[in-house]
């Protein structure tokens, strides 16, 4: 914890809050389960505000890509922001910031997309096998368009794809490949309606992140008494607030090989397998999804033939305590500082 | 006041004045640790004018688009890009060797018939490595590498020779001069790793495979797991080029192209996009398609490759040890599988005798088949010397270098021109000395 500039004021808990939009929006609907209200501050400071029922908070209403940046300098406490642009947009977030609580909400899929008229592509292999010869037959690299310039790489990587260039994309990046400034694209999606409309499809290995908004707390930042006692009021109220993921078992009769076509697309739903059916043999499958996916994966399990399909509420998973949030946290900074 | 201009340069470097170069590798050097980073610096830019090498400065800002085939992944995701709305893109130069090699491709062709020698001295650029990715979790504990470091070196360019053993010879006195230069700037002991990728290449070459599955695999030489994974795609069972069964109907489809011509496959796939009522979008046509299914097609008809080579290729790059020794065991597996590794093996084995013939102590040379495999112009000798800093902890890279014949053919020169060549990183060695601000530890 050094010194800056950017040191917060005070002794309060600086908030970095998303200053407009549906995530905000979320995020006020959040807090107001715990009896907590956003109120802006008058038109002059209109960037600033405070949590209505809890003491000792000042918030800050920033751009959404700004808070990753803000809570690894240390210059706000705590933001509420996407893992998806913390991994993106602050390389040393491991050092700098801890992410103390998943909010279920804000949920995108960073994916790897590419037209829908290459037929002949269905992975990251094949998109690795085409952008091969590219350069050859059409005078540029293949050329992937997006605003997640790091996690791409890192992603493709992995993959071993080579020989491709990313081209930076701030906006309606789903347009790009129609436009021909770009052959395929890595962008977020929540139901992938628009890259549909946009004549893409998402490779079957090409989920990259699930992501969703995240309570961040940064590592850098100096906390003070007052501020940490605010953090631990806010977790104590929003904590028993926080809904724990509900998950929903589902099983069918499903053919082996039609279950392992199925896979890719029922993952990327968020769909875990607990049990399969032995190979060659229509036998029984069954699997765990998150509740609000469960029309979608019943709708992939269908269209691969499944059969008697059967659904049962999972038996409570437990929620974590408050308490192990704020532990969890403390545990953290006592590390950092050591 | 000194008249002898020597005598007043020392004076001048012990105060800390530079050659006119950013120094540092992206903090401040001051006190006794610029002056020990000054004299290396000297040290080594004289060792290298004295050799015959004629001083070069490429520009530190490249144009990007030229340079991108140029650089594998592993420089290129590093490399600073900045955009300028008249000039394009620009990179800060990640390293000298492709700059260098590139200024003498641009050169007169007078002069690219003759052997060049070039020495520089300078910063080069990198991004810190990424922390997302395979092995993250381990990484995040250790220091972001420097941004920003000096290097000075050395490049050899010449026509490629009809005799290998000039080549052999070339090699040699690159790695000599660059490792007495580390010793005469002061450097403490240091271990040196050495390999030799035209080994493997020539075994990819010599292997019987399709073509198509050959070009895939010298692709992916540079990402070790991806080469692996391919390599054993090749030799089992299942489909080995990209050819995933994921989308329905498409396994059905290939085995229906299979044997089509193309304007047969062509109509075929076209009539599938119909079918479906898929917009066609982007520059790549229905026909690349068609001719990609026939090559998977045709592919998956051919037989795997044969156990026997895959554990050939996999037990070569597993060669590691004493170079003297690493190459008997080389030795030991030529004619294996039917492959003739001799013309490749007897260049390291001349590389091997000439490094001797000029006194480098070939035994305490560590060869690992598998090293350099993360830098995609190098194609043949590569090494690289190593020690940890003074405080015996943190590893130090003391610098490097190889041969980089393949980086012509990319450049698109007309002449088949060699480069061989070292670079040497005078922070590294001040660490190395142990010497901080307010002096030697």
């Amino acid at each position: 914890m050094t010194l800056s500039a950017a040191q917060p004021r005070g002794d309060l808990l600086r908030f970095g809050l998303p200053s407009k939009g549906r995530l905000q929006a979320q995020v006020a609907t959040y807090l107001a389960k715990a009896g907590l209200t956003l109120e802006k501050s008058s038109v002059d400071r209109e960037y600033a505000g405070e949590l209505l029922g809890l003491e000792g908070v000042e918030l800050v209403f920033l751009q959404a890509g700004e808070i990753p940046g803000k809570l690894a300098a240390g210059a706000i406490h705590l933001g509420v922001t996407g893992e998806d642009l913390i991994r993106e947009k602050t390389p040393s977030w491991r050092r700098q910031i801890h992410l103390a609580q998943a909010l279920g909400f804000g949920r995108a899929d960073l994916v790897v997309a590419a037209p829908k008229c290459w037929i002949d592509v269905a992975t990251t292999d094949d998109l690795d096998d085409v952008a091969a010869d590219f350069r050859e037959r059409h005078g540029h690299p293949l050329r992937i368009a997006t605003k997640y310039a790091r996690l791409a790489r890192a992603f493709f990587r992995e993959k071993g794809v080579a020989n491709y260039r990313l081209v930076d994309s701030q906006g309606a990046t789903e347009g790009v490949v129609a436009a021909g400034a770009a052959e395929a694209i890595v962008d977020i999606t929540s139901t992938g309606e628009t890259l549909r409309a946009n004549h893409l499809k998402v490779l079957e290995d090409g989920l990259i992140l699930r992501s969703e908004a995240h309570l961040c707390a940064s590592l850098t930042a100096l906390w003070g008494g007052g501020a940490l006692e605010a953090l631990r009021g806010l977790l104590d109220r929003v904590g028993g607030a926080a809904a724990a993921p509900q998950t929903v078992t589902v099983s069918a009769r499903i053919e082996r090989g039609d279950l392992d076509r199925a896979e890719a697309a029922l993952e990327r739903v968020g769909a875990t397998f607990l049990q399969r059916p032995l190979k060659g043999f229509p036998g029984k499958a069954t699997l765990s999804t998150p509740a609000d996916k469960l029309g979608f994966a019943v709708d992939i399990l269908t269209a691969s033939g499944a059969a008697s399909i059967e659904t049962a509420q999972d038996v409570a998973a437990t929620v974590a305590s408050t308490s192990s949030h704020y532990e969890r946290f403390l545990d953290r900074l006592g590390a950092q500082e050591g | 006041m000194h008249t002898d201009p020597e005598a007043r340069l020392q004076e001048r470097l012990a105060a800390g004045f530079g050659l006119g170069h950013p120094s540092g590798d992206g903090r401040a050097y001051f006190g006794a640790e610029l002056a020990a980073l000054n004299q290396v610096n000297y040290e080594l830019t004289n060792i290298f004018n004295d050799a015959g090498f004629a001083p070069i400065e490429p520009a530190i800002l490249q144009p990007a688009d030229p340079l991108f085939e140029l650089y594998g992944e592993e420089i290129w995701e590093r490399a600073f890009v900045i955009e300028d709305a008249e000039q394009g893109s620009l990179c800060l130069r990640p390293d000298f060797t492709v700059p260098v090699a590139r200024a003498h491709v641009a050169g007169a062709a007078s002069a690219r018939s003759a052997e060049a020698r070039y020495g520089y001295f300078g910063p080069v650029f990198r991004r810190a490595p990424q922390e997302d990715g395979p092995g993250a979790d381990a990484l995040y504990e250790t220091e972001p590498s420097p941004i920003q470091h000096l290097q000075a070196g050395i490049e050899v360019i010449r026509p490629v020779a009809a005799a290998d053993g000039s080549e052999a010879e070339l090699d040699a006195e690159v790695y000599d001069l660059a490792a007495k230069a580390l010793k005469w700037a002061g450097a403490p002991a240091f271990e040196t790793v050495v390999g030799d990728l035209g080994v493997i290449f020539s075994l990819l070459d010599a292997l019987e495979m399709p073509p198509s599955w050959r070009k895939r695999l010298k692709r992916h030489f540079w990402r070790p797991t991806r080469f692996q994974q391919v390599l054993r795609g090749f030799a089992g069972a299942h489909a080995p080029t990209g050819a995933s069964d994921g989308e329905p109907g498409r396994a059905a489809f290939l085995r229906a192209v299979g044997g089509l011509a193309p304007a047969e496959a062509e109509a075929a796939v076209l009539g599938m996009i119909a079918q479906f009522e898929i917009p066609q979008i982007g520059v790549r046509t229905a026909g690349e398609a068609a001719e990609r299914f026939l090559r998977l097609s045709a592919d998956a008809a051919e037989p795997p490759l044969a156990s026997e080579a895959l554990a050939l290729v996999e037990d070569v790059i597993a060669v590691k040890g004493p170079l003297p020794e690493a190459v008997e065991r080389l030795r030991a597996f030529n004619g294996r599988v039917g492959v003739d590794l001799s013309r490749s093996l007897d260049r390291l084995a001349a590389r091997t005798d000439a490094l001797g013939r000029r006194g480098v102590e070939v035994g305490a040379l560590v060869f690992d088949a598998a090293f350099g495999r993360n830098l995609e112009y190098y194609d043949g000798f590569v090494f690289e010397m190593r020690t940890v800093d003074a405080f015996g902890d943190a590893p130090l890279k003391l610098g490097g270098g190889g041969r980089y014949d393949r980086l012509f053919q990319a450049i698109r020169c007309e002449t088949p021109l060699a480069g061989v060549g070292a670079a040497l990183r005078p922070e590294a060695i001040v660490a190395a000395k142990g010497v901080t601000a307010g002096g030697a530890s």
